[in-house]
């Protein structure tokens, strides 16, 4: 039975996490790991004390003090991360998944997710985490590691949620994008007859190859709309694609630009990411 | 091996900014008289110290392998180079640094740095120790010859010092202890003597500078012991140093880049004018105190003194002895694990024992590496007599009292031989004897030469000799096969 791991946090996404995944589950017919990661003793700042004393055993004290603080957070942040999982779960069980393992662990969100992601199917994210800066317009510092360290598609929620009926495909030709029309048009995932979007945003005329693709999808009995546009700022077009004919999901390749790259120039998916309001879907 | 990567830069020098602002300018504060400080115990001027404080942390901000930890010039340095200082002069202690410096990058290199593991718990404690009463005693002779109030100053220096953190933890107490007792001591004009009267202070920046000694075997000569020495003492020291901090932040390091990283900062030192150094127990613990956790920390307590050295200078020259030697109480103080004392009772004699070896040979000989060589030994043996103990014979006679079958248990090695060749009853008359070693262990050529021994023994008595299990006992004692070596060597050891 294939497996669906969910990445919960205290975050605001955290119900519709849940209801996407329990969602995705019952149509693949998959059972879901919820994962919970705490954070480690280290992520936290420290508590300090200028004074640069340096006491009767000023070393073993330290430790100790620092140990005191660290196991009393510990212990709530252990707490909290039972709450989250039994909540997720409970959602869950109530749009009927039948089989969740609650799986709680300590340390790096990536690596840890590293570590469970040869047996799951496909993984869920939100769009931020329960620490990241509401009123910023930057990403949850996670998502990007995430996306570029993970092999298997990433289904990262909004706080939208809504039905299903339209889901828009952005296609630049390259491997991954071709990825995930082979596992849509393959896979039980999105139901037949739902209205499918292939958008091609081209820096020069017929730069992209789009009858395979647009093929595929005709023949998996999606009724496939194709739009090609020219533009230099693909970002741009396929967020106002998406608002203007009411996108319900967003489909598309993830970082096929090296990381310097994204750097300098930006990235295209980290701003669909923060500018389309709507679920996405990524491969790599 | 430094990936730049936005992560990497996260967790190593913006992640934690604020603080480690902060703490590197509580850390600043602190180096300046402690490296006067330790500038006096060499020997030198104190701009050679400071010179070496700005030079090794900046420079370890960037190469070093543990990030939080602060290194500058240190006591434990300072004491092994003061023959050198003494008998050739500076420029062959600049030479000597550069040396030490090329020796660390090679040790780190050959990660010589694994080697940590042989330094017992017992040892490192006694290194403490031992670090702690030189620099208490190097204080000592502040007061020779001093009048009360010397000895009126530094009390309240360290009543400052200890009392003040009372009121607020927002400010450095030894800083605020330094500018009273420097305040007082110009209000009214006491005759206490001050940094200035150490020698030069720095008022510029460190500019490069290759030392000026003859480049030849006979330099070399003088100078390859100390830095031999130096390499020991500062890698020692910066490893302590990094477990330290390990256990204090729960986060890992780099001990063999830690190694090297100490390599180029005392090369670059030397070639600046600087002594050598290495990490600083005292200071990394006031760092992490402070809130420091990211290279930012370091880096900054680098370029805090600089900017403390060129802006105020004239002020520390005004700074009284008096003061520096309250801090440096301060800091053999908090050096010193005075839990030891209590631990003597509760801890085994020898580990006990191993911890005061090491104290009383670094404070015969002021040299920390043979005092922690001399700990490294003695722990070593006493663990060989522990281990030999693990030896166990059983006997037993036939029926027919004519053959008797020994079975050996446990370790037999170079400690234990004697007690083996010892538990075998050659005056008993039988036909035959059985010896069964199946069991055991033969680690070395001292136990196979004891079982030759006894073999020998019998047959000479005319008794017939059965070895069992030789093949697997002694399968231990060939290097090249060395089980220990890999992951499974508990199931390829033979059993016992």
């Amino acid at each position: 039975m294939a497996k669906l791991l969910v990445c919960i946090d205290g975050s605001a996404y955290a119900d519709n996490l849940c209801t996407n995944a329990a969602w995705v589950a019952k149509h693949i017919n998959a059972e879901i790991d919820l994962l919970h990661v705490m954070r480690r003793s280290s992520d936290y700042e420290a508590p300090t004390d200028h004074t640069g004393l340096m006491g009767f055993e000023a070393r073993s004290s330290l430790l100790e003090e620092l140990t005191k603080v660290d196991e009393q957070r510990g212990r709530l942040d252990q707490e909290k991360g039972k709450i989250i999982l039994e909540h997720g779960a409970k959602i869950l069980q109530k749009a009927g998944v039948e089989t969740i393992n609650l799986i709680h662990r300590r340390g790096s969100l990536v690596e840890t997710i590293q570590e469970f992601e040869d047996s799951a199917e496909m993984i869920f994210m939100g769009k931020r985490g329960e620490h990241a800066n509401k009123g910023s317009v930057f990403l949850g510092s996670n998502l990007e590691k995430v996306a570029r360290a993970l092999h298997k598609p990433l289904f990262i929620v909004s706080s939208i949620i809504r039905p299903l009926k339209r889901f828009l495909i952005a296609y630049d030709g390259k491997a991954s994008v071709r990825k995930a029309i082979d596992y849509i048009a393959e896979q039980p995932l999105l139901g037949k007859g739902l209205e499918c979007h292939l958008l091609v945003v081209e820096r020069n005329k017929d730069e992209i190859e789009t009858a395979e693709a647009k093929q595929k999808l005709e023949k998996a009995g999606f009724k496939t709309t194709l739009k090609v546009e020219q533009s230099p700022h693909v970002d741009q077009v396929i967020a106002s694609y998406v608002e203007e004919n009411e996108i319900d999901l967003l489909i598309t390749g993830a970082y096929s630009h090296s990381r310097m790259h994204s750097l300098l120039l930006g990235s295209t998916t980290a701003s669909l990411i923060k500018d389309c309001k709507i679920p996405l879907l990524l491969f790599r | 091996m430094v990936t730049l990567s936005l992560s990497y830069l996260k967790r190593n020098w913006l992640g934690n900014i604020r603080n480690d602002v902060l703490a590197g300018m509580v850390v600043a504060l602190a180096l300046i008289p402690e490296a006067i400080a330790f500038s006096i115990i060499a020997g030198v001027d104190p701009k050679v110290g400071l010179y070496a404080s700005f030079c090794i942390a900046i420079v370890i901000a960037f190469v070093g392998g543990r990030s939080g930890m602060i290194s500058a010039a240190t006591g434990a340095m300072a004491l092994v180079m003061v023959l050198l200082v003494k008998e050739h002069g500076l420029e062959y202690l600049l030479a000597a640094t550069i040396l030490t410096g090329v020796l660390q990058i090679v040790a780190g290199i050959f990660k010589l740095g694994s080697l940590m593991r042989f330094v017992s718990r017992s040892v490192v404690t006694g290194f403490v120790n031992a670090l702690a009463i030189l620099i208490f005693m190097a204080q000592l002779p502040e007061f020779k010859g001093a009048g009360i109030q010397m000895y009126g100053m530094v009390a309240l220096g360290l009543a400052i010092i200890y009392i003040f953190p009372r009121f607020t933890k927002a400010v450095p107490s030894p800083l605020i202890s330094i500018i009273i007792i420097t305040a007082i001591s110009i209000y009214f004009g006491m005759d206490l003597r001050t940094v200035g009267d150490m020698g030069e202070l720095p008022s510029t920046l460190p500019i490069f500078l290759l030392p000026d000694i003859p480049l030849n075997l006979d330099t070399l000569r003088i100078v390859f012991p100390y830095s031999l020495t130096l390499m020991a003492v500062g890698l020692l020291e910066s490893l302590m140093t990094a477990t330290i901090v390990d256990d204090l932040t729960d986060t890992p390091s780099n001990k063999n880049r830690e190694c090297m990283g100490q390599g180029v900062a005392n090369i670059v030192s030397g070639f600046f004018g600087g002594m050598a150094g290495c990490a600083m127990i005292g200071q990394s613990v006031i760092n992490i105190k402070s809130g420091g956790r990211g290279r930012l920390s370091t880096l900054f307590a680098g370029l805090f003194l600089l900017f403390l050295l060129l802006v105020v200078g004239d002020w520390v020259r005004q700074i009284p002895m008096a003061a520096l030697v309250a801090v440096m109480i301060m800091v053999s103080i908090g050096t010193f694990s005075w839990s030891s004392f209590r631990n003597l009772k509760t801890h085994p004699k020898t580990s006990s024992l191993v911890m005061i070896t090491t104290v009383i040979v670094v404070v015969i000989t002021h040299d920390l590496a043979m005092g922690v060589f001399v700990g490294v030994l003695t722990s070593a043996l006493f663990f060989a007599r522990k281990v030999s103990r693990l030896l166990k014979i059983e006997s037993h006679l036939s029926e027919s009292a004519e053959k008797r079958t020994y079975k050996v248990y446990g370790q037999v090695f170079f400690a234990s031989s004697g007690i083996f060749s010892d538990s075998f009853d050659f005056k008993e008359v039988v036909q035959q004897i059985t010896i069964d070693v199946s069991e055991a262990h033969f680690w070395d050529l001292s136990a196979v030469g004891a079982l030759d021994k006894v073999v020998m023994k019998f047959r000479r008595e005319g008794t017939v000799v059965n070895l069992l299990g030789l093949n697997k006992a002694s399968a231990t004692i060939v290097d090249r096969l060395a089980v220990h070596d890999k992951p499974n060597a508990v199931e390829l050891m033979p059993n016992h």
